[in-house]
């Protein structure tokens, strides 16, 4: 599981980028939990588009947990469906 | 830190600078070459200039400008150091601190003053640029927009290294979606590559997307402000694409617009065809001939060309019985009735199942799809508001006339639409006020003139659409109010005592005050009064405000603010004790739970919290409307500050429950007579909860602070 | 760790008027009078673990002007969104401003909304 700073954002992403990379080679499902986090940037959301295609090419799964409602929106306007 | 004491802060500074530019420039004198202190001169008028800007000092703003700019050609050396400009430096530093620090300031020997160094700057910088009167545009309000949406299509495809400018294109999206509603998205992740081949810290999404929006395309170009230079952003007006759905219909014209748009008459040339039409009575056309403004033929052509048009027009269009809409609209709220039950049932369903997520999604859509549904009946409903202001045109010459005046009607944003009933229903309050700006407003031609007017006076009539809102302006340029016989009046009839200070608002805010000025004492007030409190009546059945502003000497405007729709609006849910409450969406500001401390009681004025700075009055809604609460206590409950008529106040309830689009069912009146409740609504569970009017509640809740 | 806006501007008046401009984000406010003493400012801020959300940097100042105080910061920092202060007749450090590595500017002088506008086209 990766638990996500509240302000999660490019200043971190290449900790998060690397931390999914590392979950996802030693396990069949990813839990990321967004409790906390009241927005996102354009480089989370394109993150986890990614992670969401490696994991599917895996035969794994990258689940969301908590996602707030406001995130939700931030997300369908990158296109993530959720 | 508030403003006052920003000015205090400026005020030193401005001392420190003038101390300084005082002993650079003794330092000149002696070494009139020197370019460093130059410069230090420039830079002390330019720190100048930004400060005094900022505090809201124009006089000296400008000045340092003009300063500014003659130190900046000393420094390219356009301009040589002699004694005489050193003279004329320290004579407006002179000028300056007269300007901050005496009694001087703002008078008309400063004035002069500053006219005779601002001359002798000319005659050393030459003819400068003309652009200050431009300026005041960039920072001014936006013009009101026409009622007629625009679609706008953007392409966003942002630069990779994007991040690296503490941009995120996110939120320029998030902007670019307040600006107007999304009719289609498509998010371009074709750049993406695969996970471990990406870099993070760079950006690969871009979007396609179409919004439908009243605003125009500046606002659009607003969002994209910082990023359109180094990211490639096209901007593309597709309103016609979708004209169907636009306005794009003809208009009928008359015979008169006709030839003036074909360049064959002039416009004073078509006055005075219509003043002839208006007192002979003959056919405009015939008067064009005779007058030998145009040929027979000309005529003619214009005619056939009215004909067309109207042709056209009867091709267009189906006649359809406003009742027919009516029963449709009844309908359409019956479906946001049963729309919100599901929203209830899916709201309890388990977020991390997929059933529930697939349910939320899908009613998402629907939703959507009922909004654009009811604005597509509402735009139906929506006639421009043009006829209505044109019957006035007769009747202000009229009235006019009959009282020694001359005045012009001025009719700006007559295409804006309204809907038809709210149309009907504000043309007689129209008329009040019209009535009022010629009676009471509009001085004889002698007085203007000795007041440095025009002899004509002006009434304009306008309409624009703003933030959801229809907004519709009466506007004169008479002698305004006299506020200092309003005063006595208020005083006459006990509304305020003898020596208590009531502010500018408060005082036009009596004109509203049923009977305040009967008729036999209009002509005292020499201002508003006739009916104004009927007037207001009016307008808030229609769910609108009304606001007076005046300036004596320089006119009134009445500023009338009415909802695009009367039906539906978007709202709140709000609990108290066992009650729920609907508060409107668009009078909320904030939402908050205070500090203990942060509540007051105010001699005078009641319960009291801060909020960002400012304290505004509390209202306990369970008292009010003699209900039990969870929570008595504003730092244990919700306080939902709002806004009406620029007076803010905070509602104490429970919890928020939510926010949803409500059908507004009538009370007729006889469930409550409380200003406080505008309607009813009935919720997806079967529940009925009072529509709170913010409006009302506010001018209760004044009054019972006044009455304290 | 506490999150800060630093604005750097060698007139006092503007400090606080951006100060007061920004009450509304809840966002602290740093001031310094030049380039130099904000890098120093920062740097003491990051040590205590303390970060800068934002910079609003005046480009003409004395000892370190803006332009070079954002080439300085962005070695460090390539994400922070920066603001340049102008005035109009200087329009043209705007440009220069965006290549040192500028987010955003605004023209003095500035309403406080309007500023406030301009800082939240960058952090929320």
């Amino acid at each position: 599981m990766i638990k996500l700073d509240s302000d999660i954002g490019v200043k971190k992403i290449k900790e998060f980028h690397a931390a999914i990379i590392d979950e996802l080679r030693s396990n069949d499902e990813v839990l990321i939990d967004f409790s906390g986090v009241e927005r996102i940037d354009c480089s989370v959301a394109q993150l986890i588009i990614a992670s969401g295609r490696a994991a599917r090419a895996a035969g794994k799964t990258i689940k969301l947990k908590s996602v707030p409602r406001f995130v939700k929106y931030q997300m369908q306007i990158c296109g993530i469906k959720i | 830190m508030s403003e006052s004491a920003i000015k205090e802060v400026f005020i030193s500074e401005a001392k420190e600078i003038i101390e300084k530019l005082e002993s650079d420039l003794v330092q000149l004198e002696e070494n009139e070459g020197d370019q460093e202190i130059v410069n230090r001169i420039f830079r002390s008028f330019h720190t100048l200039k930004g400060s005094s800007g900022i505090v809201g000092l124009t006089s000296i703003y400008n000045f340092s400008h003009k300063l500014e700019n003659l130190l900046d050609r000393v420094r390219s050396g356009d301009i040589a150091v002699d004694n005489s400009l050193i003279d004329l430096i320290l004579g407006s530093i002179d000028w300056i601190r007269d300007e901050l620090f005496t009694e001087k300031a703002d008078t008309d020997e400063s004035k002069s003053a500053m006219n005779a160094l601002q001359q002798r700057i000319l005659e050393y910088t030459g003819e400068e640029k003309a652009v200050e009167a431009g300026e005041e545009e960039e920072t001014g309000r936006a013009k009101p927009k026409a009622g007629v949406y625009n679609y706008f299509r953007i392409k966003a495809r942002f630069a990779d290294d994007v991040f690296e400018t503490g941009i995120d294109p996110l939120m320029i999206i998030e902007d670019l979606l307040t600006v107007g509603t999304l009719l289609t998205k498509n998010v371009d992740r074709e750049q993406l590559p695969a996970l471990d081949a990406m870099n993070p810290e760079r950006c690969y999404l871009s979007w396609d997307l179409i919004i439908k929006t009243l605003e125009p395309v500046d606002k659009i170009n607003d969002v994209f402000m910082f990023v359109r230079d180094r990211n490639s952003i096209t901007i593309e007006d597709v309103t016609a694409s979708f004209s169907g759905r636009g306005r794009e219909l003809p208009q009928e014209k008359r015979i008169g617009e006709i030839l003036l748009e074909k360049g064959i008459i002039s416009e004073a040339e078509l006055d005075a065809v219509l003043k002839y039409h208006d007192s002979h009575k003959t056919k405009i056309g015939d008067i064009i001939v005779k007058k030998g403004l145009a040929s027979e033929k000309d005529v003619k052509d214009a005619l056939e060309e009215q004909e067309k048009l109207k042709k056209k027009i009867e091709l267009n269009t189906v006649r359809v019985d406003t009742n027919r809409l009516d029963n449709i609209l009844n309908l359409l709220g019956e479906i946001v009735i049963g729309q919100s039950s599901l929203n209830r049932i899916a709201d309890e369903l388990d977020d991390d199942k997929d059933t529930g997520f697939q349910l939320k999604n899908a009613l998402y859509g629907l939703d959507r799809i009922t909004r654009e549904f009811q604005e597509q009946i509402m735009s139906i409903r929506m006639i421009p508001i043009g006829p209505s202001f044109e019957q006035f045109r007769r009747f202000v010459r009229d009235s006019a006339h009959e009282r020694g005046k001359d005045i012009k009607l001025v009719i700006e944003g007559g295409d804006t639409e309204l809907d038809k009933t709210v149309i009907e229903k504000i043309s007689d309050p129209l008329k009040h006020m019209i009535r009022n700006a010629i009676d009471h407003g509009i001085e004889v031609p002698e007085e203007r003139e000795a007041a440095g007017k025009a002899a004509a006076g002006l009434v304009t009539l306008r309409a624009y659409h703003q933030e959801g809102n229809v907004f519709i302006e009466v506007l004169d340029d008479g002698r305004g109010v006299n506020l200092a016989k309003v005063r006595s009046r208020a005083v006459e009839r006990g509304l305020l005592k003898e020596d208590e200070e009531a502010s500018r608002e408060r005082l036009l805010s009596y004109l509203f005050h049923p009977g305040f000025s009967t008729a036999d004492r209009v002509d005292d007030l020499s201002g508003r009064g006739v009916g104004m409190d009927v007037v207001k009546t009016n307008i808030e059945e229609l769910r609108g405000t009304v606001e007076l502003k005046s300036e004596e000497g320089k006119g009134t405007t009445i500023r009338i603010k009415l909802p695009l729709t009367l039906a539906i609006i978007d709202g709140m849910l709000v609990s108290i004790g066992r009650n729920i409450y609907i508060i409107p969406l668009l009078s909320i500001v904030e939402s908050m739970q205070p500090k203990q401390e942060d509540v007051k009681t105010v001699e005078g004025k009641g319960e009291m919290i801060s909020f960002r700075g400012e304290f505004v009055s509390l209202a306990r809604l369970y008292d009010l409307f003699e209900i039990d609460a969870r929570h008595k206590n504003p730092w244990e409950g919700l306080v939902i500050v709002v806004e009406s008529a620029n007076t803010r106040i905070g509602l104490l309830v429970d919890d928020l429950l939510g926010q949803q689009q409500i059908v507004i069912k009538s009370l007729d009146n006889y469930i409550t007579r409380s200003r406080s409740i505008s309607g009813a609504a009935i919720l997806g569970d079967g529940k009925v909860a009072l529509i709170v009017d913010i409006h009302g509640l506010v001018e209760d809740i004044m009054d019972i602070n006044s009455a304290r | 760790m506490g999150k800060y806006i630093m604005v750097v501007d060698d007139s006092p008046t503007i400090r606080v008027s951006v100060e007061f401009a920004l009450k509304a984000t809840g966002i602290p406010v740093e001031q310094a009078e030049n380039g130099a003493e904000a890098l120093k400012k920062i740097k003491a801020l990051t040590e205590k673990g303390d970060a800068i959300a934002m910079g609003i940097i005046d480009v003409n100042m004395p000892q370190m002007d803006g332009i070079t105080f954002i080439k300085n910061f962005r070695k460090d920092d390539k994400f922070t969104p920066l603001i340049v202060l102008t005035t109009e007749s200087e329009e043209h450090k705007i440009q220069e401003g965006k290549d040192a590595g500028a987010s955003g500017w605004i023209v003095k002088p500035f309403q406080p909304a309007e500023l406030l506008g301009v800082v939240q086209r960058f952090i929320r």
